[in-house]
């Protein structure tokens, strides 16, 4: 192929396009983002306006386009705090699920995403409780449904992110029994007892399931915390959901606390 | 999608103007019109490099979203392009994005044929065996150029930026991306070689 037909048909690519309904979509998200909630929509400016909005913005001093600015911020944020309690139903609902978006589109890591993976099924079930308890036949299937499935993709991203941390924790625990190891050897102690390797496996396993991520299910007897391993308690929330005890699934959730 | 009217004479809508907008005044309604003019290039640029449409898509809304908090920081005095600015942080948003997954999104023929085929965005009157056939070359070529020659031969040919500009993107002179422009076309004449012309 000749440098002349490939570069032809390099830029017959550019005939590679989004979805146009994602587009769209994703539009109106971004508008309403940086709009701070409220409802954006394609205005078509008329001369006019367009004539007012350059003039305006040219007379416009400093100072009060610093506060117009600060007045946008502060009702921003009042609005976010407002959408806290917010059901699909609700005018302010979307506003809560783009600022978990972004706030999702920050997090760091697997750990910080984990905990608000948690969050969101918490807030997900919540939300479902308080649509069935408030409205039982107001509540539509399909809201019901969405909120189900948003859950459950929730837990299913938390057990993904606690296999993932797991999985290193544990390589970082063998690699540090080994140096340790090692070290003892070149010290000249013996080891007091040969572990076999499946023993010396599961010891590391457990140890890092309850350092990295637990459930604080209660204390024993003689008052000393029990840790339950953070799965369980998600196959106990999901179990919780399943039958329906919404509130009951919130509060399981809100046993789980990463170390 | 609804795109204001542009009055000849008094045109707030071209990329200068727009940039000017947003720099002095952080026009918000301004941004939503620069989105309507580039989101397009974005997402083909983010596409042809981590080769998944979902992600393509999620991390072009990323980078219009940090575009927004970057320009409403005030961190606009710099810059002297918004397309190049939107370019650099599509760049860094997919290394940052490489670096979360640790790997590199390949784009196989059985992924392009299985999940997203690039060809079905194509009209269906334009489809043809021999576009599909060097959609998929490409498809398949590409990811094994290297990254810098990838990055010129998408932003130069397919998303036709100009020298210029591309030298703004990557932070190199114009003759410095004249040569990565050449020696990328030799790199992937060589990988389709083989690939018959039809």
């Amino acid at each position: 192929m000749n440098e002349k037909h490939l570069v032809q048909k390099l830029a017959a690519l550019k005939s590679v396009t989004a979805r146009p309904d994602w587009v769209k979509k994703n539009r109106e998200v971004l508008s309403y983002q940086i709009f701070n909630g409220k409802e954006s929509v394609g205005v078509e400016l008329s001369f006019f306006n367009r004539l007012g909005l350059f003039t305006h913005h040219l007379l416009q001093p400093s100072s009060v386009a610093s506060l117009i600015v600060l007045f946008f911020i502060v009702s921003g944020i009042i609005s976010i705090n407002a959408s806290q309690g917010a059901t699909p139903k609700d005018v302010l609902y979307i506003a809560k699920i783009i600022s978990e978006k972004a706030e999702f589109a920050v997090a760091f890591d697997d750990k910080s995403k984990a905990e608000l993976n948690v969050r969101y099924a918490k807030n997900r079930a919540a939300e479902l409780n308080k649509i069935i308890t408030s409205s039982p036949a107001a509540a539509s299937d399909s809201q019901v449904q969405e909120l189900s499935d948003n859950f459950k993709k929730e837990i299913a991203a938390v057990r993904e992110r606690l296999h993932k941390l797991d999985t290193e924790a544990s390589k970082q625990a063998t690699i540090e029994a080994q140096s340790q190891a090692k070290l003892k050897l070149n010290l000249g102690k013996p080891e007091t007892t040969e572990t076999p390797e499946a023993t010396k496996q599961e010891i590391t396993d457990k140890k890092v399931e309850e350092e990295v991520f637990t459930a604080e299910s209660g204390k024993a007897e003689q008052g000393i915390d029990i840790s339950m391993p953070a799965s369980k308690v998600l196959d106990e929330a999901e179990k919780l959901f399943n039958e329906k005890n919404y509130d009951e699934a919130v509060n399981k959730l809100s046993e789980i606390k990463i170390k | 999608m609804v795109r204001p009217k542009k009055i000849p004479f008094l045109n707030l809508g071209g990329e200068s103007a727009l940039f000017l907008r947003l720099k002095k005044h952080k026009d918000k309604q301004a941004f939503v019109e620069a989105y309507d003019l580039f989101i397009e290039q974005i997402f083909r640029f983010i596409y042809f490099k981590v080769g998944d449409r979902d992600e393509a898509e999620d991390l072009a809304s990323m980078v219009f979203l940090k575009c927004w908090n970057y320009i409403y920081e005030g961190n606009l005095q710099e810059d002297k392009s918004l397309k190049a600015l939107l370019y650099k942080i599509a760049r860094n948003t997919i290394i940052d994005h490489y670096r979360q997954h640790k790997n590199h999104a390949t784009i196989s023929l059985e992924t392009i044929e299985a999940v997203t085929p690039i060809a079905d965005t194509l009209d269906q009157e334009e489809k043809s065996a021999t576009a599909l056939d060097f959609e998929k070359i490409m498809a398949e070529k590409l990811p094994q150029l290297k990254e810098e020659y990838r990055e010129v031969i998408i932003l130069r040919f397919i998303n036709e930026l100009s020298i210029a500009e591309i030298a703004s993107v990557l932070g190199k002179t114009n003759g410095n991306v004249r040569v990565m422009i050449h020696r990328a076309l030799e790199s992937l004449q060589q990988l389709v070689k083989d690939e018959p012309e039809n």
